[in-house]
């Protein structure tokens, strides 16, 4: 058998062996994009920085562990194969795996319309993240060869990864004349430990026995390639944006800060809305930021109020507060739109530090009237039944226990509102408001619930937590093929003004009450905002 | 030309713990050669270097002529390995296994390995880590034969198996290979089974070579001899410095003696024991003669040092 064949024989051995490894981390994969694209923070982002880079370990090592490399019982050192050609076949592996990782997130981030040319921009400029973590993994297993028993050996290896991470990662951010040394290093030689450590890895497969020359090497090569994650990840600039730009159009005014997370192309941008009106929803649309860099260049990208690149939400109309009696107006009557540019910059690699010098947005602020769907008490455990506009049925039950009310909210989507595909646009369940009413008052608290996308006929429970009015509310969605599900719930009693907590016998005089918003008016604004240099 | 020729070896282990200590020994073509040994003497080790899977610290193996750690790896499905460490990979059943390995073998014998599932009694569709160890081990040695190698280097082939699998394998498959030629160098403690087919051993003991060479030539080289006393007791002989694992029981004397340092006929043992009732000189076993170098082997060393 030549060489070539061999290298192909054992690639297929684990590609055959390994293939329910590598499915369930694609799948978890297109899972944690549901949290790129959605426009709320989900529980899937502590998912995605912690299982998905230990089931990405998971199968470097499971990879690695069958036809190990400086053990005398390895079964594949028995037969008549090459060393170097096994050690291709490992390598052809672990680019492989990464290139299903690549393929995945494209796929998904496609199935979320996100631009191709932008997808393959932001993972290109990640795929180097990604080859830095996978070779000093790929030596971590073929290091503790020994502890890579089929009794947990391997998952024992996996949490050791993960562990050593974060360990380096929260050691080194927090010691920033590491993190100076880190950055001066430069970046031929990141380049060089990366090829070190592929030459080192093969040639732990042609070495029956590590020798301490090829252990340090290997540990200075991995280093290095720790190094640069750590280099490419950690932001190296932070401006808070003390000064604003203050714009008012009618009763609403906004000012827009910015925070600039330059090294991994990442863009915070925050405006603060104030002395928006009270029942109304605002939606910020149609915006365009454009990014002036220090050389006068320009950069321009799209800022949409849907699926990616942004994360936004519109200001709320909660301005005062009157629940049980209390009226509060400690609440600061301003709101604030966050969206991020985290992950997908276009012209990643010119957000350097201090590259922009200033940032224009212009939008469009919507202002939406409140439309009332349904309201019930909220003591009513009976379901309730109401034909909105848009909203087929709505029912709701609360219950008020030692730690205060708990409202369930469940909304079933016409077909017409739910596209025939199953992915509903974010800002179908984004446009219903709920509130509680008290019942002696007019007033409302507004009770903002986002919908999260579910699967197609699936009974997935995806459930997050957002902060509105000083509640918590839960939202659970389940999605189907052609209805929909949403339900909300206030997790802990709510605070009156005066301190005192929500009781029953307020619950029972609320209501909760259910709208949707109307488009009544659209003002467009403009903001320039000049990015502080740093020192 | 010899199949393995072992050129004063040593091998230490993390830089301390002396595994082999200058061994020099050769086993012919076509040779069954035993490697015994207590455990820690060195054989698996010996075995290791062998096939490659270990350096030598210092001197050199020699496998068909060619340095064991040089060995080309497509030339080396002339060689077979089976050891009780080896672990199959556990997540592969044993078809896939052998699907994976049958390629890289050109003279896989499908035949013989569907004779050895068969006779082994195992179970193709199951995975190796869910293997009893025994099952194993007949799985590793399946894969160890079934490609029909020029020269078999077998580390505890017997663990794990029960006597009718230690049986059918002394007497049908190494008679086989014995017979179409392949060379095997069998470490074993087995020493009942291995006496039956070996016609080579080497002695291991703590590293060091006791003794290596044909059986004939050993059963020539060492008798048990067997002392009985008269009626009146005969007095405490010296020992001689050649005897070794003297042993007194009354009025019996038992030792094991050696040609090379002293005379074995039955005249001379009759002038070294005049008195004696009964004299008797018989060919040890591969178990007594383990057994005494084993136990003598500084004595055994000193003697050899000093011949």
């Amino acid at each position: 058998m030549t060489w070539s064949a061999q290298v192909w024989h054992v690639l297929r051995k684990d590609l055959v062996t390994k293939w329910p490894g590598i499915l369930f981390f694609a799948g978890m994969l297109l899972v944690s994009m549901t949290d790129v694209v959605s426009a709320v923070e989900t529980p899937w982002a502590a998912f995605s920085s912690i299982a998905l880079p230990g089931a990405f370990a998971g199968i470097i090592i499971g990879g690695i562990a069958p036809d190990l490399p400086a053990r005398s019982d390895v079964f594949w050192a028995t037969q008549p194969l090459r060393p170097d050609a096994v050690a291709t076949a490992k390598l052809l592996y672990l680019l492989l795996i990464v290139l299903i990782g690549i393929t995945s997130t494209v796929v998904a981030l496609r199935f979320f319309h996100v631009e191709t040319a932008t997808v393959i921009t932001a993972v290109g400029a990640r795929l180097w993240l990604v080859l830095c973590f996978t070779i000093p993994v790929a030596h971590l297993a073929t290091i503790f060869s020994d502890r890579l028993d089929p009794n947990g050996g391997k998952a024992r290896l996996v949490m050791l990864t993960l562990v050593l991470l974060v360990v380096v990662v929260v050691m080194t951010g927090r010691a920033e004349p590491v993190m100076q040394v880190i950055r001066a290093i430069p970046t031929a030689l990141y380049v060089l430990a990366f090829l070190g450590g592929v030459a080192l890895f093969v040639r732990t497969y042609q070495l029956r026995e590590r020798s301490a020359l090829v252990s340090g090497a290997t540990i200075v090569c991995s280093s290095l390639m720790l190094a640069s994650m750590l280099a490419s990840t950690t932001p190296d600039r932070y401006a808070p944006g003390a000064a604003a730009a203050p714009v008012t159009v009618d009763s609403a005014s906004a000012a827009l800060t910015a925070v600039h997370d330059s090294s991994t192309g990442s863009m915070r941008i925050t405006l603060d809305h104030a002395d928006v009106e009270a029942g109304m929803v605002y939606r910020l649309a149609a915006g365009t930021l454009t990014m002036v860099m220090r050389d006068g260049s320009r950069t321009a990208m799209q800022v949409e109020n849907r699926w990616m690149p942004v994360r936004m939400r519109g200001p709320r109309p909660a301005l005062r507060i009157a629940l049980a009696g209390e009226v509060s107006t400690a609440r600061e009557p301003r709101e604030r739109t966050v969206f991020d540019e985290i992950r997908f910059v276009r012209g990643f690699d010119r957000l350097r530090q201090d590259s922009v010098a200033r940032l224009i947005l212009d939008w469009t602020l919507e202002t939406h009237q409140l439309h009332e769907v349904s309201r019930f008490p909220l003591l009513d455990t009976l379901p309730r039944r109401d034909k909105g506009a848009e909203v087929q049925c709505i029912s709701g039950a609360a219950k008020v226990d030692g730690s205060g009310p708990e409202i369930q909210v469940n909304v079933r989507w016409l077909p017409l509102v739910l596209p025939t595909s199953w992915w509903r646009r974010t800002e179908d369940m984004g446009r219903i408001v709920f509130a509680l009413r008290d019942g002696s008052s007019a007033t409302l608290i507004p009770l903002e619930v986002r919908s999260f996308h579910g699967g197609k006929g699936t009974a997935d429970q995806f459930g997050r937590r957002v902060s509105s009015a000083g509640y918590t509310l839960r939202v659970d969605s389940t999605v189907g093929a052609t209805s929909s599900t949403d339900s909300a719930r206030i997790d802990r009693a709510p605070v009156l003004p005066s301190g005192r907590r929500l009781d029953t016998a307020s619950v029972a005089r609320s209501q909760l009450i259910v709208s949707l918003p109307r488009l009544r008016s659209a003002r467009r604004f403009h903001a320039e905002f000049e990015m502080p240099q740093a020192d | 030309m010899n199949a393995i020729e072992v050129q004063d070896v040593f091998y230490r282990y993390r830089r301390t713990v002396d595994a082999l200590h200058g061994i020099t020994m050769e086993v012919k073509v076509g040779a069954i050669h035993g490697l015994i040994g207590p455990n820690g003497a060195g054989k698996s080790t010996l075995l290791q270097c062998c096939a490659g899977l270990r350096y030598a610290t210092t001197g050199r193996v020699l496998v068909s002529g060619h340095d064991a750690r040089r060995v080309d790896p497509i030339s080396t499905h002339a060689l077979g390995y089976l050891s009780e460490a080896i672990k199959l990979p556990p997540k592969m059943t044993l078809a896939q296994v052998e699907r994976f390995i049958a390629p890289l073998h050109p003279r896989w014998d499908a035949a013989l390995a569907a004779s050895l599932r068969a006779s082994f009694g195992l179970d193709a569709s199951r995975r190796c880590g869910s293997l009893s160890r025994g099952e194993h081990m007949k799985a590793a040695m399946l894969c160890a034969l079934a490609p029909r190698p020029t020269l078999l280097l077998m580390d505890e082939p017997f663990t794990g198996m029960d006597v009718l699998v230690k049986d059918e394998i002394v007497r049908g498959l190494l008679a086989g290979a014995l017979d179409s030629g392949t060379t095997i160098l069998i470490a074993s403690h087995d020493l009942v089974e291995l006496e039956t087919i070996i016609d080579h051993v080497a002695i291991l003991s703590r590293g060091r070579l006791l003794v290596s060479g044909a059986m004939e030539a050993l059963r020539e080289r060492y008798r048990r001899v067997t002392v009985v006393a008269g009626a009146a007791a005969i007095g405490a002989p010296v020992a001689e410095a050649s005897w070794m694992g003297v042993e007194r029981a009354g009025r019996r004397l038992s030792f094991m003696a050696d040609a090379t340092h002293g005379s074995l006929r039955a005249d001379a043992m009759q002038q070294r024991f005049p008195d004696a009732e009964l004299i008797t000189m018989e060919e040890p076993s591969l178990r007594e003669l383990f057994a005494t170098l084993a136990r003598d082997a500084d004595r055994h060393t000193a003697l050899e040092k000093s011949a």
